[in-house]
């Protein structure tokens, strides 16, 4: 989960992952489901937490060039700087599958739960994001 | 190939483990929020497994839950929830045959079942159980084993298990006694404390959803999973990413 929040590039992945705790704490006895139902709705959490701070983030009026930058920066992804640099050229939809995906390790049917989207979009944007990926990164490792 | 495969590098990265500072600051930040919570519903529910989750939170947090103290549902529900966020948390041991630990219920089961012994109090038992429902009565949950989302119409609302539709949910809507003349006091009464042991304080209603959401899609607001904010954008600003698919277009 944390990883998954710092694989966002999310500002505060620390705070958020609090929000994420608070709202599963508190919405726990609302929670009907098994293990990979928690799973899913945990992440669905962390992940509209994220997204709401991203809004948030680009909603923040933008200074002046000479002003320092008030908001946090995003936090380092916990990734190489090439695959980092790989993941930032992916579309939002394929960074998103392949961090649901992989990182958060959520099957391509949470996923598709998940993005609201059918379980082949999904495959199709991890093989497209994956294909990119490796060709982006590949090079940059045998360099 | 030696180098680390992109997938393997992301899935790494999913594995780091939550600093325990961390997650014991947080830890004691929900224990906050769940100890106005208790105080705020003095109320017996059948929910057992969830109110010794929230007491572990409250009580110890991870310490408690980590040391396998907590009953066992609330031990595993904990165990499970706690690993989804990142902590590790022991199984609870509770029923298990001298206090071995199962990674889950099918486990010991299946143990038991090889050894030739009795499956079905093998399969009673508390012993590994994973997370069943909130206000479960020890049964698996009615749509547990269900494939996801079979049987729903796309875009027809949350995923199966992740909340319910307003329509379903008992907690919400008209209370079963309303309207009905037939019904003594005591019924009334009785059906009222049934629903109030079933049903949390209406405090929370959107308690799932990011801030600023309006009404959901389709049938209304998952519990605990909602739309992202801005469900009717914010703002000016362009429509909420589930709310249609402006940047589909170009990737399906």
């Amino acid at each position: 989960m944390f990883g998954y929040l710092r694989a966002r590039a999310a500002a505060e992945p620390e705070d958020l992952l609090g929000e994420v705790f608070l709202q599963v704490a508190r919405d726990w006895r609302r929670f009907k489901g098994d293990d990979e139902d928690l799973r899913r709705w945990v992440f669905t959490i962390a992940r509209n937490r994220a997204i709401d701070e991203g809004r948030r983030r680009q909603r923040r009026p933008q200074l002046g060039g000479s002003l320092p930058e008030v908001a946090a920066p995003p936090a380092d992804p916990p990734f190489e700087p090439a695959l980092r640099r790989a993941l930032e050229e992916l579309t939002d939809e394929q960074r998103e599958v392949v961090l649901l995906r992989f990182v958060g390790d959520l099957s391509i049917e949470q996923v598709a739960d998940l993005c609201d989207r059918s379980p082949g979009a999904v495959k199709s944007l991890q093989h497209r994001a994956l294909a990119r990926l490796e060709a982006s990164v590949s090079p940059e490792l045998l360099g | 190939m030696d180098e680390p495969r992109v997938e393997d590098q992301l899935r790494s990265a999913g594995r780091q483990e939550l600093p325990a500072d961390l997650a014991d600051r947080h830890l004691s930040a929900i224990s906050g929020v769940t100890t106005s919570m208790a105080q705020h519903r003095r109320r017996r529910t059948a929910a057992k497994v969830t109110g010794a989750f929230v007491a572990g939170l409250v009580l110890g947090s991870s310490g408690l839950a980590a040391a396998g103290s907590l009953p066992g549902p609330a031990q595993n529900a904990a165990a499970s929830a706690f690993a989804v966020v990142g902590v590790e948390v022991p199984r609870s041991t509770e029923d298990c045959p001298d206090g071995r630990q199962y990674a889950s219920h099918g486990e010991y089961v299946s143990e038991v079942a090889e050894a030739g012994g009795d499956v079905r109090a093998a399969a009673q038992s508390r012993c590994g159980m994973p997370v069943t429902s909130a206000r479960g009565t020890g049964g698996p949950p009615a749509h547990a084993g269900a494939p996801d989302g079979v049987g729903r119409p796309e875009g027809a609302g949350p995923p199966d298990g992740v909340g319910r539709p307003h329509a379903e949910d008992p907690c919400r809507g008209r209370p079963p006694w309303a309207g009905r003349t037939d019904l003594s006091e005591d019924e009334r009464a009785a059906m009222q404390a049934e629903r109030g042991a079933q049903c949390p304080e209406s405090d929370e209603p959107d308690a799932g959803r990011p801030e600023g959401a309006g009404p959901p899609e389709g049938q209304g607001p998952p519990e605990g999973v909602g739309p992202p904010e801005g469900v009717g954008p914010p703002e000016g600003q362009g429509p909420p990413e589930n709310a249609g698919p402006p940047e589909d277009a170009a990737e399906e």
